[in-house]
């Protein structure tokens, strides 16, 4: 079993200046319609019978929380608690049904790369494409795209098609990416549980390094174990709504004991 | 130190990047309607590097950097215009020898007209076909159509010395300084084609099906403009002038006409053709892009 270090932990919180990520009484509803693909003909037949187009699934309800710069918050809950909904939100893909997000810093999200865009480009194009989009230039991407390649440890690989990737190297790729990608906030959603240990060690290592430079850390996670050691700060969603917010150990707590599983060696190891 | 958005000064942190980044980012309850079109224009013309890459990073993956790929591009329309030729000679009897001229004048209008097609079709396609990018990365969407219309502007490209060299070879019609105005109307065809793809790639969003009806469409339109006939007989003073104003509803009658005009008859073509082909681009640009930057946000929730 391997544990991160906690030395984020030891960064200071700093209340005295505007938080990091504020958000007000976030909502978000998705609107998802009857048929998986919406067609014109659909729509017509649907005119012709009179049904309502939309199912609503309320994936987050009125959640307000402020992130101080110098946090690393945890964010754990069940499957459908709308965690990886937040992190869209936070990184301005997905737009509030209602309520409002303040974000200060360029965003960096582990979320853009998961899988790569197009896996016929080779690892590098998709690097380059992700910088591009997220408004870096041209040159910043080129230099950072090495560094990446480097960190990653996936050797000729970067220049070869995303789809000869194996999961590992693409998850050790997709991390890779963002870290390099000079984070104010930098959100993980899920990504430390793929690569081997060695180079958890080195995430590891990378994201302490990162954490004294960005000013807030996302951690989404069912590794309770990896939000223990990580974070300063926690929150626990279920069903959209904020359970609790509390250091993580509080957390952790809370949220085993509602699962009625407690810190059983499954929710410890799956880091 | 230095002052954040609100007044409030922070302090710099022992890590010391100049450009310590105190943008702030607002995300409000707003799905439809339009934001700061200014700011969007920035936003779009900052991360247009990015739609360069990925227009040429489909180019690369469809191998169209290649020469065999280069050549089917310019194999493809004129094999295309090889079959309206037939087409042609069949329908009004003319004899094959003598078609040279014809078969010119039918790659003019056709090879422009396939950049309008392409730039639709790949535009019909470019937010629903976006998929990773578009559900976990924010940035100006109306990227997307764009790079896919700059995709089809340098697959447009390479027929222009075809048909350069078909009309030395085919055609005795004259090379002159007003073949320079076919840069207006070009230009206006790449507009006019942003606009659309914008639109198209907006109402695919809604209606998946939408682009099964694309080709029809858009060979009808063909049908209706000026790529395989000349607009002269519906011209003021020609045989069919009184649909002469009709006419001018198909954006396409004046600038694939303005077109050919300049390109294969090397003459200035008649104002009407300038102006309403310029008003055309201009609306449907207008249209297209802010039905689509309306609607946008919407996006990475229903692809």
């Amino acid at each position: 079993m391997i544990f991160l270090s906690a030395s984020s932990q030891g960064k200071a919180v700093r209340t005295d200046i505007p938080p990091a990520v504020s958000i007000q009484d976030l909502s978000i509803t998705y609107r998802t319609t009857f048929e998986k693909v919406p067609t014109l003909r659909s729509a017509i037949v649907r005119l012709g019978r009179g049904e309502r187009a939309v199912r609503q699934i309320k994936a987050i309800q009125n959640l307000s929380f402020d992130v101080p710069v110098g946090t690393s918050l945890g964010i754990i809950g069940a499957n459908g608690a709308g965690k990886s909904t937040l992190m869209r939100a936070v990184a301005g893909v997905l737009a509030p049904s209602s309520g409002r997000i303040e974000v200060r810093g360029r965003i960096s999200s582990l979320l853009a790369l998961g899988v790569g865009f197009n896996s016929k480009l080779t690892g590098r194009e998709n690097v380059v494409l992700g910088g591009l989009a997220q408004g870096m230039s041209r040159s910043e991407v080129a230099e950072r795209a090495n560094q990446i390649a480097e960190f990653a440890d996936i050797g000729e690989f970067m220049d070869m098609p995303l789809i000869t990737y194996s999961s590992g190297m693409a998850a050790r790729l997709a991390f890779s990416v963002g870290v390099h990608m000079d984070p104010d906030i930098l959100m993980i959603d899920e990504a430390l549980s793929a690569g081997d240990a060695a180079f958890r060690v080195k995430a590891a290592a990378k994201m302490e390094e990162l954490m004294e430079s960005a000013r807030a850390m996302f951690l989404v996670s069912h590794s309770l174990g990896s939000v223990r050691d990580m974070c300063n700060d926690c929150v626990w969603l279920h069903k959209g709504k904020l359970m609790l917010r509390a250091d993580p150990q509080t957390c952790i707590d809370a949220y085993t004991k509602f699962l009625e599983v407690g810190e059983n060696a499954f929710t410890m190891e799956d880091m | 130190m230095r002052l954040l958005r609100g007044g409030v000064i922070l302090a710099k942190t022992a890590d010391q990047r100049p450009e310590l980044r105190d943008e702030l980012h607002v995300y409000d309850a707003r799905r439809h309607g339009l934001p700061d079109l200014r700011q969007y224009v920035r936003d779009l013309i900052g991360r247009w590097p990015f739609a360069a890459e990925f227009s040429r990073s489909s180019i690369r993956s469809a191998n169209t950097d290649t020469v065999f790929g280069q050549l089917w591009l310019v194999l493809n329309p004129t094999l295309l215009a090889v079959v309206y030729f037939i087409l042609v000679v069949i329908l009004t009897g003319k004899k094959i020898s003598e078609g040279g001229p014809l078969l010119v004048q039918i790659c003019s209008g056709l090879f422009l007209f396939t950049l309008l097609q392409g730039a639709a079709s790949a535009g019909a396609g470019s937010v629903t076909g976006g998929g990773a990018l578009i559900s976990r990365m924010a940035f100006p969407r109306l990227l997307m159509p764009l790079a896919a219309v700059r995709t089809a502007f340098y697959r447009f490209l390479p027929t222009l010395p075809v048909f350069f060299l078909l009309k030395l070879v085919f055609s005795d019609t004259p090379w002159g300084w007003e073949m320079l105005l076919g840069v207006y109307f070009l230009v206006l065809m790449v507009i006019f084609s942003a606009g659309l793809a914008a639109f198209l790639g907006a109402l695919q969003v809604y209606f998946r099906d939408a682009s099964s009806f694309l080709p029809y469409f858009l060979r009808i339109w063909m049908y209706l403009s000026p790529v395989l006939w000349l607009p002269d007989p519906f011209m003021p003073g020609g045989s069919k002038s009184e649909l002469y104003l009709l006419m001018l509803f198909n954006p396409m009658f004046s600038i694939c006409g303005g077109w050919g005009e300049a390109i294969l008859s090397s003459k200035v073509s008649s104002l009407t053709f300038f102006i309403v082909g310029l008003a055309w681009s201009i609306v449907m640009l207008l249209v297209g892009s802010l039905f689509f930057v309306a609607r946008e946000r919407d996006f990475s929730v229903r692809i």
